[in-house]
């Protein structure tokens, strides 16, 4: 059976820190019909709240900048989220993937962004490009639901 | 809104989170918890989380932060009352290896 696209959509909204729980509930808004499991719904907030997050406190770090969200439902149930920004890039995306790591330790940044992305989704990717932005895909197939 | 409730009470400095513990929610909790401790100079800092609606790497970083503030004063923390995913997460870190997590009934 081929998988086909069951729904899109794609969204931008600046680099401000109440647009965290903006992007949670656009994300939730667009999962919701697809019937998910609590926790897949959870992690998928989670996973999109620190892909934002970064894109305000490292990529437009001290300015403005736009983010933009992208979200496809696919008819085998996958999920493909994106977020990217237009802002200063990843110069080293293994070393920044791990955990632990930080580039602003003084900030109370924990290391864990990526990390958490990773384990909340089946399959995280990256690309990013210094001086031109960065953007992460998660995918993740739900489960069927219990009826 | 207010996501932040401090008691001092015995020896005990308790910092009551509520709502959302993401980067915009942070923000103002750090430096609040941070001037009372400065001022009070408790014996135990003990973060009540059982009011946390969604946390994400910034509420542990919020966690681990105030770990350190609060070691550097001799400070004693401990986790109270964390939801399961918030406890998921915590464990994730490693956090429940350095802090000592306290559950009661509701
Ligand atoms: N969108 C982004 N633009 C630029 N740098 C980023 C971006 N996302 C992540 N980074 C870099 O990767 C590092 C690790 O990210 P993360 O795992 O989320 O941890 P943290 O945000 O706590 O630093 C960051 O410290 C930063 O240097
Ligand atoms: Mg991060």
């Amino acid at each position: 059976m081929k998988k086909t696209l069951t729904n899109e959509i794609k969204c931008s909204f600046l680099s401000l820190s109440q647009n965290e729980s903006l992007a949670r509930g656009i994300i939730s808004s667009f999962l919701l019909p697809l019937d998910p499991d609590i926790e897949e719904l959870a992690d998928l907030r989670c996973a999109v709240s620190e892909a934002v997050t970064n894109c305000i406190v490292h990529a437009y770090a001290g300015t403005v900048g736009t983010i933009t969200l992208s979200a496809r439902a696919y008819s085998d149930r996958t999920v493909k989220i994106s977020v990217a920004d237009k802002g200063c890039g990843i110069d080293d995306v293994a070393k920044a993937r791990q955990p632990l790591y930080t580039t602003l330790p003084d900030e109370d940044r924990c290391g864990m962004g990526f990390s958490i992305m990773e384990s909340f989704s089946d399959r995280l990717t990256v690309t990013s490009r210094t001086g031109k932005g960065t953007k992460v895909t998660m995918t993740r197939k739900l489960s069927s639901p219990t009826t | 809104m207010e996501n932040l409730i401090l008691d001092f009470s015995g020896d005990t400095l308790t910092a009551v989170l509520m709502g959302d513990m993401d980067h915009h929610g942070v923000a103002g909790v750090r430096t609040q918890i941070d001037d009372a401790m400065f001022r009070l100079m408790p014996k135990i800092l003990c973060i009540e989380l059982s009011g946390v609606e969604f946390m994400d790497s910034s509420g542990l970083g919020l966690i681990l932060g105030r770990y350190q503030k609060a070691s550097d004063l001799g400070i004693e923390v401990m986790l109270s009352n964390p939801s399961p995913r918030t406890e998921r997460l915590i464990v994730m870190t490693g956090i429940d290896k350095m802090i000592k997590i306290k559950k009661k009934e509701a």
